[in-house]
């Protein structure tokens, strides 16, 4: 009887511990609604560049915004897209009306980089995956997050009212009209007011935050100089915020273009094409801050700066702060010339340091960008960061690296980045409260 | 703008993929043997004496078959600490998830694994000096089933499988045996030939560099390598009789090459994103970087891309020498104590030389798969007993303590071999007229190994960061038949 009660208690020993373990349950995550919206904007009529006053946006609401999906208030959509996940899903209506639920929820706009379209983040970024994931796990609050198209004709519109000049329509009759758009406007005004009117969107300021990628990340930063009362919470990403620094870009523009100074005709044949993406960019700001208006005499004989536009088949041109010598920016003689003081008139460098920083102070801020970046941007964000310091403005810097084979570089990990300014914005909205 | 898509290239991947073997090896043979802790060199009184030490195989008394099964559940769990990172001038670490389920402790499939061994020997009544005898046993069964990653782009074409890492070996060696006893029965000389079949499986992830960015920067590929194949080698021993009480075993084995055959398989987790491909095509400028975007996009519906290659390989079983002694400390009571020194250095690399197509993005030209190893050779030290409490019925426990010969910078969650193995058995028998029944019940503790991420690695590593911690529970029931 021994034997076996040994026997019995080895057995019993034998199988303890061996019950099948179960891998840690992956967290549900709820799907949000993400689909395009389109706004058709008052302030980008009548432009000189055949920029679509209709904007496409992309409009994420979180899981819990709608009972249901999109579906139940399809017949109040008309020119607009839902995106259903695989393709776009078109109806015939012009405004969305989307006030489904009691609940209003902060709002993030996020502005892409040049280059870029409304669907910037949501195609190459994922954004409505990294969306959902962070809500459903509890790392940021729901929030409206509205990504509008701010491209134009040279590729970016730099957030900003392209000035007014002189042309003439196709009749001969004179024209005054904004250079490129009024882009500035279109994100203040008109989109403000479209979320406004269709969703459930707290409009308090704290409960809006205002971010970017590059040229996104100026528009925000600038933006929010210009519109304190509007946007409550600012990030920016990899943006270019100090405009002095644009000077370590100009060796490459002249390489793209085969330009050494001081060779006149290879200076006036500078031209932006695909090919030359610093010199497209470099002519969409000045799109954005210094056309060149040919019908107006004191312009049109001046033309030390003057670079015409054959690439996109206007008859217009644009100035940009350098001349035949090379010399940038600080460096021309500003006594003939006002292009340099434009630019730094839309330069969120110096408007923080003549008078703006009032606008920023007690605001979140949040900067980023990677310490390889391709357009030196880190040396910029750390020269507006030192001077946020100066103004004892509160905010975070950082920058971040890459890892080996990947360096951080302009584009390289914006995703990530992403989740970073989502969280930051996350938190100020809940720091409103 | 997004950032230029260069080249991709498997074979730069694969180099460096983990570690393959020992990891799999199981504590011995014979449930008496292993209940005494696998001390059992200079005992070696039973049928597994073809395994210890085969001069012991003189000391059988009958004609016998023996049947054994062993039930092994291995319970390893690993929380993973993996991801591609940097550290910039102002000492600003920064991590990026590249797919693996790191910050909480992963299981395995937790199958158990069965491993059968059986035998027949033969003792002539006119000759009970000599024994002759066939043994088929198997000292390698083991292997894992892991959920490990999950690619981080989303947008991915089909669904990533739940298994993406895995490993299996199983070596059946077929053993002819022979042993003679010399002066009177004091020392005994044996030894045996091993004829070994070997099937392998072996899966893990891979990820492949697009230049795309995050979270596209890498592409997943599941690399499969599948074959089998037969090994030749030997063992000998010698016992010898110090005094009426106490007996010393010497034996030893060859080291055995694995030739195998089969296929080393692919299967690419392409980027399903039109829009991003359109973005990557319009910044290549030239023919070469079209043809790695379009790799990168590429794909079947609703599945992977899958490419096969034919492959051969080596695969090198170590050779091991071990010193035993047999103690009878009285009627009842035998002591047992083994050394044993287990050459895995031997084990440096796996080369897999493929043939046959290659993926797109691939140099053809380049067929060797280079798995890099490094183990280390180890040195085993066991203890065991039996005592004797009746005739039929005997009782039994033993030890050993076994290093893991897998270094740091190689290791991997695909082998068991956590760390220092701490055996503890407690087993018996009973003998029945001509059928006697063994059973021994074994627990291993391995010592936990914590591997630090600390390379702020690019897009290849040797090893897996993360901490390792381990258990595993067997059960070993014999039959023996005399006649």
């Amino acid at each position: 009887m021994k034997k076996y009660a040994i026997f019995a208690l080895i057995l019993i020993t034998a199988f303890w511990g061996c019950s099948k373990r179960d891998n840690p349950v992956e967290p549900e995550i709820s799907s949000g609604n993400l689909f395009t919206g389109f706004v058709n904007s008052p302030s980008l009529e009548d432009n000189l560049s055949d920029t679509p006053a209709g904007r496409y946006i992309y409009i994420y609401e979180p899981d819990g915004y709608s009972v249901s999906n999109i579906d139940s208030f399809e017949y109040y959509i008309d020119d607009s897209v839902y995106y259903d996940g695989s393709e776009d899903i078109h109806f015939d209506t012009t405004l969305i009306i989307h006030h489904v639920t009691d609940t209003d929820y902060p709002v993030l706009y996020l502005l892409h980089g040049y280059g870029g379209y409304y669907n910037y983040y949501a195609d190459l970024f994922l954004l409505k995956d990294i969306l959902d994931e962070m809500i459903s796990s509890g790392e940021i609050e729901p929030m409206i997050v509205v990504t509008p198209d701010c491209s134009n004709a040279f590729g970016g519109s730099f957030y900003t009212n392209s000035p007014n000049i002189n042309s003439l329509d196709t009749l001969g009759n004179p024209i005054n009209f904004s250079f490129g758009g009024k882009f500035e406007d279109f994100i203040v005004n008109d989109l403000l007011e479209y979320m406004r009117l269709n969703f459930n969107v707290d409009t308090t300021v704290a409960k809006t935050g205002i971010s970017g990628h590059s040229m996104g990340g100026y528009g925000a930063i600038k933006l929010t100089m210009q519109y304190p009362e509007l946007f409550g919470s600012v990030s920016s990403m990899s943006a270019p915020l100090v405009f002095s620094g644009l000077e370590g870009l100009l060796p490459f523009v002249f390489l793209e273009n085969n330009f050494i100074p001081p060779d006149t005709a290879a200076f006036y044949a500078i031209e932006a094409s695909p090919s030359k993406p610093l010199t497209s960019m470099m002519f969409a700001m000045g799109a954005a801050f210094t056309p060149h208006d040919q019908l107006d005499t004191l312009d049109t004989a001046d033309t030390t700066y003057f670079h015409r536009l054959r690439e996109v088949r206007l008859r217009e041109g644009i100035d940009l702060p350098f001349n035949i010598a090379g010399e940038f920016g600080g460096d021309l003689d500003t006594s003939t010339t006002s292009v340099w003081q434009n630019w730094l008139a839309n330069d969120p460098y110096t408007i923080l340091t003549t008078g703006g920083a009032q606008a920023l102070a007690g605001k979140p801020i949040y900067l980023d960008c990677g310490d390889s970046d391709d357009l030196y941007l880190h040396l910029q964000n750390q020269g507006f960061s030192q001077a946020l310091t100066a103004s004892s403005i509160d905010h975070t810097y950082i920058e971040y690296s890459g890892y080996e084979g990947e360096p951080a570089n302009h584009s390289a990990f914006i995703a990530e980045r992403l989740r970073e300014v989502l969280k930051f914005h996350s938190d100020a909205f809940s720091g409103a409260e | 703008m997004i950032k230029k898509a260069f080249l991709v290239c498997f074979l730069s991947l694969m180099i460096t993929t983990a570690a393959y073997g020992g990891g799999l090896a199981l504590s011995g043979v014979g449930s008496k043997a292993i209940g005494m802790g696998g001390a059992f060199r200079g005992l070696a009184d039973n049928w597994s004496a073809a395994y210890w030490n085969p001069a012991g195989l003189t000391q059988l008394s009958e004609s016998e078959f023996n049947l054994m099964a062993i039930a092994i559940n291995p319970m390893p769990e690993y929380n993973p600490d993996i991801w591609y990172g940097g550290i910039n001038d102002n000492d600003v670490v920064t991590k990026y998830d590249v797919g693996y389920r790191n910050g909480e402790f992963r299981y395995p499939d937790d199958k158990t694994h069965l491993a059968p061994n059986l035998s027949g020997f033969y003792k002539s009544p006119s000759r009970e000096d000599v024994t002759l005898g066939i043994a088929v046993f198997v000292p390698y069964a083991l292997g894992s089933e892991w959920d490990l990653f999950d690619p981080v782009y989303e947008d991915i074409v089909g669904a990533y499988p739940e298994i993406d890492h895995k490993s299996f070996l199983q070596v059946v060696d077929i053993h002819p045996s022979v042993a003679k006893s010399f002066m009177e029965d004091q020392l005994s000389i044996g030894a045996g030939i091993s004829i070994m079949k070997g099937n392998a499986e072996f899966q893990k992830t891979e990820l492949t560099a697009t230049g795309l960015p995050y979270p596209h920067d890498n592409v997943a590929a599941d690399v499969f390598i599948k074959g089998d194949g037969w090994g030749y080698g030997a063992n000998f021993g010698i016992l010898y009789k110090l005094t009426d009480n106490l007996q010393i075993g010497i034996s030893g084995k060859t080291p055995t090459t694995l030739k195998i055959d089969g296929d080393v398989d692919i299967a690419l987790y392409a980027i399903d994103n039109d829009y991003l491909q359109y973005e990557a095509l319009g910044e290549c400028d030239n023919q070469a970087d079209s043809a790695a975007v379009d790799f990168i996009f590429s794909s079947v519906e609703d599945g992977p891309r899958t490419w096969s290659r034919e492959a051969t390989a080596e695969l090198k079983l170590p050779a091991d020498i071990g010193l035993g002694f047999a103690y009878n400390a009285s009627e009842k009571l035998t002591l047992t104590m083994d050394f044993t020194y287990t050459l895995w250095s031997g084990l440096d690399s796996i080369i897999i030389d493929m043939d046959g197509t290659a993926p797109p993005a691939h140099d053809p030209t380049d067929t060797l798969l280079v798995i890099r190893t490094k183990w280390e050779d180890i040195f085993r030290f066991s203890i065991g007993g039996q005592y004797q409490v009746s005739d039929p019925f005997a009782l039994r426990f033993g030890f050993y303590l076994d290093p893991s010969p897998i270094p740091d910078e190689t290791f991997s969650p695909l082998f068991l071999d956590v760390g220092t193995k701490y055996s503890g058995n407690l087993g018996a028998s009973i003998k029945l007229k001509e059928w006697e029944i063994g059973y021994n019940f074994e627990y291993i503790h391995f010592a936990e190994r914590n591997l630090p991420y600390d390379g702020y690695v690019g897009s290849t590593f040797d090893n897996y960061p993360g901490i390792f911690k381990a258990y595993l529970i067997a059960n070993h029931l014999s039959i023996t038949y005399r006649f």
